[in-house]
This record gives structure tokens, C-alpha cells and sequence, in this order.
């Protein structure tokens, strides 16, 4: 499902995983999360193997590589609360809150109910959800799905930001405008379609 | 939604808009933190803890011997009784009496929520401990008009008024519980408490597990001599009532009500939105049962003070659990019900008792109805596997551990089931002791016998459990509608072989529970019937299978 593979994905740099379908992009993904195993090889995620069960891991990589089910009782805003809440403690939930859907042109959103949504809207606000956790690897599998093209200049843009923060950011895309924002490329070859 | 409706709900924030602007200059609008909470200390001070402590005082001085001298199953039962009654006017006079529209759009509004809810909750609850204190004081005067004679004059009637008020304190208290649980949940905290307080006039013991209970044993000076113990402990129950409390309703002010009524609101403002729209099934959709799964705003308490206290995603998902089994109360109390009956069907059918006996027939419907009892009430308190996808899918955002949920899930059922069905199986050796093999026999007279039966009675569970999950693997996402018809002449036995299909994880697992027994205590006799289960079992796997399978 993945080719052989040897990248480098370097703290602070905005890279960007692209190939034809089927070359392996999200099973890339999977793997730096530590979700699935390589069948040979070794993947390192700051100096150690992802490991699932460890919780400095879990809290180090956020992902955005299957859709999060959402509560649909609970407004955008509340979603995002929520998400703050169960990482910081000693922080004021709704802190923060608006700020990723400010970066993302989307704070109109935040007292909408999931239903009231639109597929584009929805893909912002899962993006949102999961830019506001913390992390310092952040793996996103085709963000610009749903999206126009200038909510997808506008997505390579906080992607930049954040990479210039110091998050490690890794997207699996086809879009050539977040391509062009990358830092890093990488193209993998088509997957061996012999039955 | 229609224009006209549009505009006159425009027109209602608008009044709102000013209202609140008037509220706000008179200075009435006050956070809905500190306030509340003051005030529920205030009432658990003057009505709960010096009351109770004077009582107390008065009973270590001078003993009530002679007050009444009998009937304290009736006391405990009045007692339970205004403790329900406040519990009961606490869900009904509270928030919830706004209706869900309004309380939209107050919301609406740019009004805080605590805000929102608060002074009505105040007002309220004002209400209620008024209520249940005049009931309270009316219950026990009336109650207690034939023995105050009997006592010393002035003493008695001084510690009746004062237990009176006392109990109007705790009605008062569960008034304020009724703030914060919904009203399935206060249905069977009600249920729970009638039923306690009336077992003891079957079975005396049990009117120990109730504070009613405890009333009527010192109304009637059953508990012989105050103890320092006693006195500690009723001291340390109060306190820890108080602090419940102190905790609890600020956070159901600000918090449990809100989240309830703004499921409210959302439901109908998106039936009204649909139904605008001439989607009407969906509307209907809308306005059903909440959802099932966590409530995301206590979710979102859970998960903080857990994170706070750096527990686990185990101790957080667990507390997760039993939120949402208790979402639903009505269906906790039938699960717990179903599971505490199949624990007496364990205790009377188990390896310790003989697998019912020598009679084949009766043996091996009691193990259908043990797995069937099970089954049921398993599936109260199971989140099945739709849940843990959906967990499993939310773990990245929340940084939880896969591994530890898909453990969790495999443990919650079986570690809230267990518990259940043991008290069944002790329940069942104390109802029917003369039963062969029953606790009064002998059959759980020793040691072992105890732990043969205890270990019999988890095997069940997990069993059971098993065989439900094997069957959610196999038919999950079946939908009813793609399952193929099979027309016969006396008619189309789709239903018969969907009825099948659904019990086949009850008859896989009787046939296995009859096959340990067998093996554990080898009642030959049932191995026929045990094998009949089996076929059976795997005839309709066999027949369900290939049914469902064309049915995706």
C-alpha cells in the first residue's frame, strides 16, 4: 500500500505529501500517527517510533485523517470548547475558541448547529476542531476537500502560520495552490495496480 | 420557518432586548455563580446541619423512648415519601418549566445562560422549600398527633417541629438534586426511594439503606442508645450532603439545565426549520430522543476535572459511561432490573443448585430465560460497537488512547452487568431458601459453594456479552429494509427468521452456559437438551448468515 519511502520531515516546515490515488498518502499519514505498522522499515516521530499507547505521543500529534463524529447538540463554538476543555485544565474553556475560526474566515459559524452546515462549512469546522487542540505534529489527509479556492488560500496561509510557529505540519493533498505553499514536497509513485 | 413567524420572533428578541436593558439598570441581573451557592448554604445551614445537630443533642440527652413506640416502617415510609416530593417538585418547578423555544430565544439574545436560567431557578426553588416544608412539618404532626401525648410536655413537640423542619431541609435538598438531574433520572432516584422505604415493611433491614429509614428507627427509639458513632455519622452524612450540594448546584444552574433546555431548544427550532421547509419526517426526526451517546456538555466537566486530576482515558471513559448509561435513567433501572432478575434465574439454575434439577424441560428454559433476561438487560448498559467506532474515530481529537477504549468497552459491560447479577444470585438465596441447593440449604454455605456461584454467575455475563458482540459484528448495519422477503404459503417468514436471527447471540450463548454447567457440574441429564441448543443455535446462524449478507 506504500511504496519505499525516504523522507525527512523537518520541525517548523510546512510539507506536502502528494501522488495519484491509491500511491499511498493516507496510509503515510496513519503511519506517522501511529495507527497502523509498517510492514518494513522504521518511522521516527521526534527521535522514537510512533507509539499509540503513549500519551506525550497522543498529545504531540493531532491528525485530521478519518472525520471526528461531532456532538449535534452542541453549537460550532461549543464543539471547540469542548475540545479545549479536555486539554487544558487550568484554562478557560471557551478561550481560544473563535481564534481558529477567525483564521479561518469561519467565525461566522460559531453559533451554528452541525446540521445548519454546509459540506465546506463542515470540513472548516473539523479543521478548526482540530488545529485548537494542542500539538506539535499536525497531519491533515486532503484539507481542501469541500473547500473553494479562496478558503484554500486561506488554509495554506494558517498552515504556514503554524509551521512557522514550530509545528511540524504534514498534508496530504492534490491541490496545487497548497502545494505551491509547501516548504516540502513529496510524490509518491503510483501504487504496482498489477492484479 | 415562514416570514410572519420570522418577524414575530423578531419582534419578541427585540421586547427581550429591552427587558433585559431594564433588568440590567436595576441591577437585577447578578452571575449565576457565587449567589446560588451562598444560598444553598445558607438553607443547608439553618435547615439542615444546626436542625439535625440539635436532634441529635436532644436525643443524646434524653432518649426518645415512648414518643412512638411503634410503626417505623410507616415514618421511614412517610419520610421517603416528602423526600420524593421534593425531589419530584424540584424537577417540575425548575428551569425545565420554560419552554424551549423561549428559552431559545432568550438565548438568543446575548443574555448569559446562567443568567437566563438563574433567577428563575431562584425563584423556584424558593417555592419548592416552602412547599416541602409545610408538607413536611403538615406529614409528620399528623403522623405523630397520637403520641405526643405520650411524651413529656414540650419536649416532644419541640423535637417533632424540629424534625419536621430537619426533613424539610433534606425534602428541600432533594428539590435541588431534582435542579440537576432530568426527569427520567428523578423518576427512578423517586422509584428508588419508595421501593427501599417500602421493603422494610417486608423485610425489616432495609430501611437502613434510606434516611427515612433512620427517622423512623429514632422516632420510635429503635436505635437503643445514641452512640458516638452514630452521631459521627450522621455528622459526616450531613456534611457530605452539604458539600454535594454546594458543588452541585451551582454547576446545575450554570450548567445541566442549560445544556438540557438547549437540546430542547436546538430539537425544536431545527423541527421548525425542517417542518418550514416541508421536511416533515426529518422534522419529526428532530424532535425524538436526544442523542444517546455522552452529553457532550458533562462530557466536557468529565473530561476537564479528569484531566485535572491527570486520570486515565480508562477512569475518564468510565465516568463517560456511566453518564451516559444514567442519561437514561428509565432504561439504567430497567437494565439493572433485567440483570439483578437474571441473577436470581443464575442463583436458582447455576452448577451450585443442581442446573434445575433433574427436569430437562424446566432446565433448559431457565437457561433460556437466564440469557435472554441477560441479554436484555446487557443491552442497557452496553454501548455496542457503533459507540466505539464513534469513539475511536473522535480519539485523535481528544488524544485518546485506542487501545484503552476498545478495552474499556469490552470491560464496562461486563464490570456494571457482574455486580448486578451476584446481588441477584444472593437476592434469589435469600427470598428462596428452601430451594435445592439455595443459600439456606446449604448450597451456598460454604466458602467455595460461594465463589462457585459468584464465578458462575460472572461466566454468564461474560458469556453473554460475547455472544451479543459476535452478533453485532456479524449483523451490524443490516437494514431491515434490504432483507429479502421469503414467501411461503402461509405467508412471508421474513419476520420469523428477522426474530431468529436477533436471538441467535441468546441461543449460542445458552447452549455454551449449558454446556459449562455440564462440564462443571455434570448434570448428564441436560446434555441432550444442551445440544438441542446448540443445533439450534447454529441452524439459524446458518439460515440468518447468508440472509443478511444479501440484505448489504
Amino acid at each position: 500500500m506504500l511504496a519505499p519511502l525516504d523522507a525527512d520531515l523537518p520541525a517548523g516546515l510546512l510539507s506536502a505529501v502528494s501522488g495519484p490515488n491509491g500511491s499511498g498518502k493516507s496510509t503515510l499519514l496513519s503511519v506517522i500517527a501511529g495507527r497502523r505498522p509498517l510492514s518494513s522499515g522504521l518511522c521516527l516521530v521526534d527521535g522514537r517510533p510512533p507509539d499509540e499507547t503513549s500519551g506525550r505521543f497522543r498529545e504531540a500529534v493531532a491528525s485530521f485523517i478519518d472525520t471526528p463524529p461531532l456532538a449535534r447538540d452542541l453549537t460550532v463554538r461549543e464543539q471547540l470548547a469542548v475540545v479545549g476543555a479536555s486539554w487544558w485544565a487550568d484554562r478557560d474553556p471557551w478561550a481560544g475558541a473563535d481564534d481558529q475560526l477567525i483564521a479561518l474566515d469561519a467565525a461566522h459559524l460559531s453559533g451554528r448547529f452541525i446540521h445548519e452546515l454546509s459540506a465546506g462549512e463542515l470540513q472548516l469546522v473539523m479543521l478548526a476542531l482540530t488545529c485548537h487542540r494542542p500539538s506539535s505534529l499536525l497531519l491533515l489527509d486532503e484539507p481542501e476537500r469541500h473547500l473553494d479556492e479562496e478558503r484554500i488560500t486561506q488554509l495554506g496561509a494558517l498552515l504556514k502560520h503554524r509551521a512557522q510557529a514550530g509545528t511540524t505540519v504534514v498534508v496530504a493533498t492534490h491541490d496545487h495552490r497548497l502545494l505551491e505553499q509547501a516548504d516540502r514536497r513529496i510524490c509518491l509513485a503510483a501504487a504496482d495496480r498489477t492484479p | 420557518m415562514n416570514v410572519r413567524a420570522m418577524q414575530r420572533d423578531e419582534k419578541a428578541m427585540h421586547r427581550l432586548r429591552l427587558r433585559r436593558t431594564r433588568l440590567v439598570l436595576r441591577g437585577l441581573l447578578r452571575d449565576g455563580g457565587t449567589g446560588p451557592a451562598l444560598y444553598v448554604g445558607g438553607i443547608l445551614v439553618v435547615f439542615g446541619v444546626l436542625p439535625a445537630f440539635w436532634v441529635l443533642g436532644e436525643l443524646l440527652a434524653e432518649p426518645l423512648h415512648g414518643v412512638v413506640r411503634a410503626g417505623a416502617d410507616r415514618v421511614a415510609l412517610g419520610a421517603s415519601a416528602v423526600q420524593a416530593l421534593g425531589l419530584w417538585a424540584g424537577i417540575r418547578c425548575g428551569p425545565a418549566l420554560m419552554s424551549p423555544f423561549s428559552a431559545h430565544i432568550l438565548m438568543a439574545t446575548g443574555i448569559p445562560r446562567a443568567q437566563v436560567l438563574g433567577r428563575a431557578a431562584l425563584r423556584n426553588m424558593t417555592l419548592g422549600t416552602l412547599l416541602v416544608g409545610i408538607t413536611s412539618a403538615s406529614l409528620i404532626l399528623s403522623a405523630s398527633r397520637g403520641s405526643l401525648e405520650q411524651g413529656a410536655a414540650g419536649g416532644p413537640t419541640l423535637l417533632v417541629v424540629l424534625a419536621s423542619v430537619v426533613l424539610g431541609g433534606q425534602a428541600s435538598l432533594a428539590w435541588a438534586v431534582g435542579q440537576r438531574v432530568g426527569p427520567g433520572a428523578a423518576s427512578g432516584i423517586v422509584a428508588l426511594i419508595l421501593v427501599l422505604s417500602g421493603s422494610a415493611t417486608l423485610w425489616s433491614p432495609t430501611i437502613l439503606l434510606t434516611t427515612g429509614g433512620w427517622y423512623g428507627l429514632l422516632a420510635t427509639g429503635q436505635v437503643p442508645t445514641p452512640a458516638d458513632w452514630m452521631l459521627l455519622a450522621a455528622a459526616g452524612a450531613l456534611t457530605a450532603c452539604a458539600w454535594v450540594m454546594y458543588r452541585a448546584l451551582p454547576s446545575g444552574l450554570s450548567s445541566v439545565p442549560t445544556t438540557r433546555i438547549m437540546v430542547q431548544a436546538q430539537r425544536v427550532e431545527s423541527a421548525l426549520l425542517l417542518a418550514g421547509g416541508g421536511d416533515l419526517r426529518r422534522a419529526a426526526e428532530a424532535t425524538r430522543s436526544p442523542p444517546r451517546r455522552h452529553p457532550p456538555m458533562r462530557l466536557g466537566h468529565s473530561v476537564q476535572k479528569a484531566t485535572h486530576r491527570r486520570l486515565s482515558a480508562v477512569s475518564v471513559g468510565w465516568r463517560q459511561d456511566a453518564a451516559a448509561s444514567l442519561r437514561h435513567p428509565g432504561q439504567a433501572l430497567r437494565s439493572v432490573v433485567l440483570l439483578m432478575a437474571a441473577g436470581m434465574v443464575a442463583g436458582l439454575v447455576g452448577p451450585t443448585t443442581g442446573y434445575g434439577g433433574e427436569d430437562v424441560v424446566s432446565g433448559t428454559a431457565a437457561m433460556l430465560a437466564l440469557c435472554l433476561l441477560l441479554d436484555a438487560g446487557l443491552a442497557g448498559v452496553s454501548p455496542g460497537l457503533r459507540g466505539l467506532q464513534e469513539e475511536l474515530q473522535a480519539a485523535p481529537l481528544f488524544g485518546w488512547s485506542r487501545r484503552e477504549l476498545t478495552v474499556r468497552h469490552g470491560l464496562w459491560p461486563v464490570a456494571v452487568a457482574s455486580p448486578c447479577v451476584l446481588i441477584g444470585c444472593v437476592v434469589a438465596g435469600l427470598w428462596w431458601p428452601e430451594h435445592e441447593g439455595g443459600i439456606g440449604a446449604g448450597g451456598w454455605s460454604s466458602l467455595e459453594a460461594a465463589a462457585q456461584g459468584a464465578c458462575w454467575a460472572v461466566a454468564a455475563v461474560v458469556v453473554m456479552f460475547s455472544c451479543r458482540l459476535l452478533q453485532e459484528v456479524t449483523s451490524r448495519d443490516a437494514p431491515l429494509l434490504g432483507i429479502p422477503p421469503v414467501p411461503t404459503p402461509v405467508g412471508d417468514l421474513t419476520g420469523v427468521l428477522l426474530l431468529l436471527g436477533s436471538i441467535r447471540g441468546v441461543l449460542t450463548a445458552a447452549a455454551m452456559l449449558g454446556a459449562l454447567a455440564v462440564l462443571i457440574h455434570e448434570p448428564w441429564t441436560q446434555v441432550a437438551a444442551t445440544a438441542v441448543l446448540a443445533a439450534v443455535a447454529a441452524l439459524v446462524s446458518l439460515l440468518g448468515a447468508p440472509l443478511l449478507a444479501e440484505s448489504r
